[in-house]
């Protein structure tokens, strides 16, 4: 099969071997199918998938695919209104966007059936969180991947041919990531992770560790990298912001943010008082998991509904968001009705605060939410619906709603974003990489 | 142990009242700015230090820098939002000194200190002429200018435009409650100006007529608005209103990591004026009378076009990166 043929032309000096690499325990999975594939072995696998999960849909449409660029992979709850178009793609002014199909792991193992590639069984895990709702929320979704990244390397075993675990893993580390992409998105964090990841393999590079030297230094790296940026980062954010806020304001809150939960229940531990809106998100219900979480800890709020925003502005003094991701120009990424709540903010002239680490700053940049973004699957009962549904997962901010953004490295108005990356880049995202020396 | 600990906390505020006195005695006898002052009066608290750790040198400065900002009468009303942000950049520079510097002993580096003083020094007296020299693009003969409260800055400016050959009318409103109009007034007459003098409420029927607007700051914000006499706010909505240009010539000192959002977000001693508004004998004001006398108020980055610094003109927005920029490297 073309796949093989693909493995079996090594990189220069380093034959690549997938099965000796993983011990017994990961060699039971297999891998997700790559998005830049054969035609002909899509056609193939479309089909048995169609076979498998959607034997509704006659079998004339899969002529239509081959003839046309594509996903390889189908959404089998949108169904469009002509029957004799392609039934499981969109042909309305969201093709461009990707479209993720839902996997369990039953699923995956009649894919894997096909494709021989294997990826290790923590990503499995995570994708499958991923896809049905465990892990969402951009710093959990992080944190999994650099987790489940320190198992892999924890398992990873080189091949005999090969002597430096560095250059071997940082293709390992590509496949990966490439084969994660078919899940869901990449938020920011996980890119910039990932960036981080590859500045330590460059420099392990050119040293002279052996393989399990290497192991254990980049895992302490990224212990590291998670410890800086992402928890040291939330304890200076909350300590910001907790300035900001003076006793008895009310704030609104958007949906569910790891720093906004952390800022709330730090805030109330502290004996200050605080009156808190909580709008509920109309598809993903975050609020609501968010009010679930307070009352735990034995904090009370109001849970009201995004419809329901524009009577309680009025007795509003902030509002607070977290955020997916700060691009170039300011704009902010974050959860789709956002951009609604930025607006109606700038209407009552309501301060609107942004919560977000430095590390899920992007060099992109965006002006609508449409250019880039992900489909969000609805739940419907019937599956010949006759419409199209609209559903996406993020939406765009732009930076003239913003008032400012609380990060670690202080208040910035939105616009300043450009020039905290610059300062990060010159550190490479963490302060200086301590070089490893070899052990005597 | 107790009297070697009661008697260094006496040194301690025996030096803050030096500090203070020589603060205010500089203040009422040269003419130079307050952050020239400051620093000076920092200069000699380095020298006479008794301190023989880098730390300790460190926090003497830093409380006495503290107790100036809170007890120093600056005079004319003005709040100490510029002394305060002079002092932050200052003991940042020091700190950077510290660190950079390779001195071995104490004598070293405080010799170090003093240089980084003095070069703060300059580049505070140069301010004013760089800030001259970019505005003076930007005037042109027989504009109409607004020019709003007592600014040291514009003042010069425009002085010094004048002596380019460049007549503008100007508008001055009296400013209340310290009229300080009355003051900007008497400097730009006897150069030359042909000056108009116009109350405060006049302002909104006087902009349709006017080209630009000018003023100082007291201190520049984060998000590059500012914070300036109390009326520079009303100004700007109405410049803004009728689309006229709103000109802010600032020093590069007196940026400061605060970020206010709202006229609430400033802190008391901005917000109320310790001083009694005075008013005419003529009008029979009633007894005990409640008001609200605010020394300074906030003007956020909208309604502001452009801020003359002597790092250069900028955009609001840009006021932001250049923060990062002096705090960072």
């Amino acid at each position: 099969m073309s796949e093989k043929q693909n493995q079996q032309n090594p990189k220069k000096g380093e034959p690549w071997k997938p099965k000796e690499k993983f011990d017994k325990k990961a060699n039971k999975k297999k891998q997700e199918q790559e998005q830049e594939q054969v035609e002909g072995k899509q056609e193939t696998n479309k089909q048995q998938q169609q076979q498998n999960q959607q034997p509704i849909i006659p079998q004339q449409t899969i002529d239509q695919q081959s003839s046309q660029p594509q996903l390889p992979i189908n959404d089998k709850q949108i169904a469009l209104a002509d029957a004799s178009k392609e039934p499981n793609k969109r042909k309305d002014f969201l093709s461009h966007l990707p479209i993720f199909q839902d996997y369990t792991s039953v699923s995956i193992k009649t894919v894997k059936q096909i494709d021989p590639f294997t990826l290790h069984h923590a990503f499995i895990e995570l994708c499958i969180q991923y896809q049905n709702g465990q892990c969402i929320g951009s710093t959990h979704r992080c944190v999994e991947f650099l987790n489940a990244l320190k198992q892999f390397i924890r398992d990873y075993k080189l091949s005999r041919q090969s002597n430096y675990f560095a250059m071997a893993f940082l293709d390992e580390l590509k496949e990966i990531f490439n084969l994660m992409k078919n899940f869901r998105t990449v938020n920011e964090g996980m890119s910039t992770s990932y960036l981080f990841i590859r500045e330590c393999l460059m420099i392990l590079r050119d040293t002279r560790l052996d393989e399990n030297e290497s192991k254990i230094w980049l895992c302490n790296q990224i212990d590291q990298f998670i410890q800086s940026k992402i928890i040291a980062a939330s304890e200076l954010i909350v300590k910001n912001a907790t300035q900001l806020i003076q006793e008895g304001t009310t704030i609104l809150v958007y949906a569910r943010s790891y720093l906004i939960e952390n800022f709330i229940i730090n805030y109330i531990k502290q004996g200050k008082q605080l009156t808190i809106f909580v709008v509920d998100n109309p598809q993903f219900g975050e609020g609501s998991q968010l009010v679930n979480r307070l009352q735990q800890q034995g904090i009370s709020c109001y849970q009201i509904l995004l419809s329901h925003v524009s009577y309680i502005l009025s007795k509003v003094d902030k509002i607070l968001v977290g955020a997916s991701s700060m691009l170039c120009n300011g704009a902010l990424v974050s959860r789709v009705g956002t951009a609604l709540l930025a607006c109606l903010a700038s209407t009552h002239k309501i301060p609107f605060l942004v919560f977000c680490e430095s590390y899920k700053f992007s060099e992109k940049s965006q002006i609508d939410s449409l250019s880039w973004n992900e489909i969000a699957q609805l739940q419907q009962g019937n599956e010949n619906q006759q419409y199209t549904s609209l559903s996406l997962r993020y939406d765009i901010t732009q930076s003239n709603y913003i008032n400012m953004i609380v990060t670690e490295v202080g208040l910035i108005p939105a616009t300043s974003v450009k020039a905290v990356i610059g300062e990060f880049k010159k550190y490479n995202y963490v302060d200086a990489i301590e070089v490893p020396r070899k052990e005597q | 142990m107790n009297l070697s600990f009661s008697s260094k906390s006496d040194s301690m505020s025996i030096t803050l009242k030096k500090v203070l006195d020589e603060f205010t005695q500089l203040n009422e006898t040269t003419k130079e700015h307050y952050a020239v002052i400051l620093i000076k009066v920092m200069i000699n608290l380095i020298t006479n230090s008794k301190e023989m750790t880098m730390q300790g040198l460190t926090h003497e400065i830093k409380t006495a820098g503290e107790y100036l900002i809170n007890n120093a009468q600056a005079g004319h009303g003005r709040s100490e939002l510029v002394l305060r942000s002079t002092q932050t950049i200052y003991q940042h520079y020091i700190s950077k000194g510290l660190q950079h510097s390779k001195a071995d002993s104490m004598e070293a580096l405080k010799q170090t200190l003093l240089e980084i003083s003095q070069e703060l020094i300059d580049i505070i007296i140069r301010s004013k002429d760089n800030i001259k020299t970019q505005c003076l693009k930007f005037f042109n003969n027989r504009f109409k200018v607004l020019v709003v409260g007592y600014s040291n800055v514009v003042i010069y400016s425009l002085i010094e435009a004048f002596k380019a050959g460049i007549v503008m009318e100007i508008y001055i409103p009296e400013g209340r409650p310290k009229s300080e109009g009355i003051e900007t007034y008497r400097q730009l007459t006897e150069i030359g100006y042909p000056c108009k003098l116009i109350f405060d409420s006049a302002i909104g029927q006087v902009m349709e007529n006017i080209d630009m607007v000018l003023t100082g700051a007291e201190a520049v914000v984060e998000n590059g608005g500012i914070i300036n006499r109390v009326g520079t706010y009303t100004t700007a909505i109405c410049a803004k209103f009728q689309k006229k240009p709103f000109y802010v010539l600032a020093e590069s000192f007196k940026f400061t990591r605060l970020f206010p959002l709202s006229q609430k977000d400033l802190s008391d001693s901005i917000r109320y004026s310790q001083e009694e508004p005075c008013f005419s004998e003529k009008l029979q004001l009633p007894e005990n009378m409640d008001f609200i006398n605010p020394l300074c108020d906030y003007t956020p980055p909208d309604l502001i076009t452009l801020l003359f610094t002597d790092v250069g003109v900028f955009t609001p927005s840009a006021v932001s990166e250049e923060l990062i920029l002096i705090f960072n490297t």
